[in-house]
């Protein structure tokens, strides 16, 4: 899979919730790209989950 | 079309289709009719949400729409949260589109534009369960509508999760004449109390209910209720399981009535994996 946007090849990592924002992490759980803040009661059931994702090196996401 | 009053009255000389003709001893008119019955089909709505700011606010709505928290649902019931637009994906990883229907009236693919671009309109139920969500178009004139089965809302819905969960709740649509309430009144279908996870009543909906993403199989009910797509934004762009579904709404009961309002209800489910969105929002009839 290649990113739309620049051509290079996607990368593996994690679409999270934390218990402060949603974001983009590689497989080590580091962040990547921050989606946006939320304020979901830090007791939600989705505060932590977490989905396997691909992402770009140039911040790309979505394509 | 003249009444028979106004053919009697009419002379044989003065209808276009005798006009020069002269009846003889015997001759019968047999039938008048009119010579074009509708035919003119008329826009009266196309909203895609493209030029919306995203944000949560009654404000983020287009020209006099509204999704005040002072509306009514039915009875003296108001909503709780408001509906965003949305560009892209919905925040959840799990719900949500990959992006803003294409806008097309026969595919649910998605827009080619990039994750800034194209809007919806979603419910965002992350923390937010069982809450009431309302959305009510502008005014709508159709006393120039024919009562002939033409005059249809159409939209595009995305209710879509990880196959594993359904977690969502439901989306209705109403009619009223009220500016303020969507509560069943003196024309349409409005809304009445609830029953279970949605309100009693409302409009007839006929929508997609598989992944063909061509309509060879359809639902019909006052409400589109559970998870409907299998795929979500993170399936990608590529897998009709994640692609934006129609549905029609059969407006008759409101064509000849010159203020109308339609209103989109949702109510969210027991879970986050549940966010409800519509996009290209339109409605046509024939004059």
């Amino acid at each position: 899979m290649t990113c739309n946007t620049c051509g290079k090849d996607m990368i593996e990592g994690y679409w999270a919730c934390t218990e402060t924002d949603y974001r983009i992490t590689d497989l080590d759980g580091n962040l990547k790209i921050k989606i946006e803040e939320h304020d979901i009661p830090s007791d939600d059931e989705e505060i932590g989950e977490k989905t396997s994702f691909h992402y770009c090196e140039c911040g790309k996401y979505n394509n | 079309m003249p009444d028979i009053a106004e053919i009697n009255d009419l002379a044989i000389a003065n209808i276009a289709k005798f006009k020069g003709r002269t009846l003889g001893a015997g001759d019968k008119v047999i039938g008048v009719s009119k010579a074009s019955a509708g035919g003119t089909f008329t826009n009266y709505l196309f909203e895609d949400f493209n030029l919306l700011s995203e944000g949560y606010n009654s404000s983020y709505v287009p020209t006099n729409w509204s999704m005040a928290l002072t509306n009514v649902i039915f009875g003296t019931t108001n909503p709780d949260r408001y509906w965003e637009p949305e560009s892209g994906t919905t925040p959840s990883g799990t719900t949500g589109p990959y992006r803003a229907h294409g806008g097309s009236n026969t595919s649910g693919v998605f827009t080619t534009y990039s994750n800034t671009g194209y809007k919806y309109m979603y419910t965002e139920v992350s923390g937010q369960y069982n809450k009431d969500f309302l959305l009510r178009t502008s005014e709508l004139d159709f006393s120039n509508a024919l009562s002939n089965n033409t005059l249809k809302l159409t939209f595009w819905f995305h209710m879509g999760s990880a196959s594993n969960f359904d977690e969502f709740g439901a989306l209705m649509v109403g009619t009223s004449n009220s500016s303020t309430s969507a509560a069943d009144g003196t024309i349409g279908t409005g809304f009445t109390a609830y029953a279970g996870t949605q309100t009693s009543t409302g409009m007839s909906i006929e929508y997609w209910d598989d992944d063909s993403d061509n309509g060879s199989s359809t639902s019909t009910g006052i409400s589109i209720s559970g998870r409907q797509q299998t795929g979500y934004h993170n399936s990608g762009y590529t897998t009709t399981a994640s692609y934006w579904r129609k549905a029609t709404v059969d407006l008759n009961s409101v064509a000849g009535e010159s203020s109308c309002y339609i209103w989109f209800f949702a109510r969210s489910g027991s879970g986050y994996r549940g966010d409800i969105c519509i996009d290209t929002v339109s409605i046509t009839g024939e004059e």
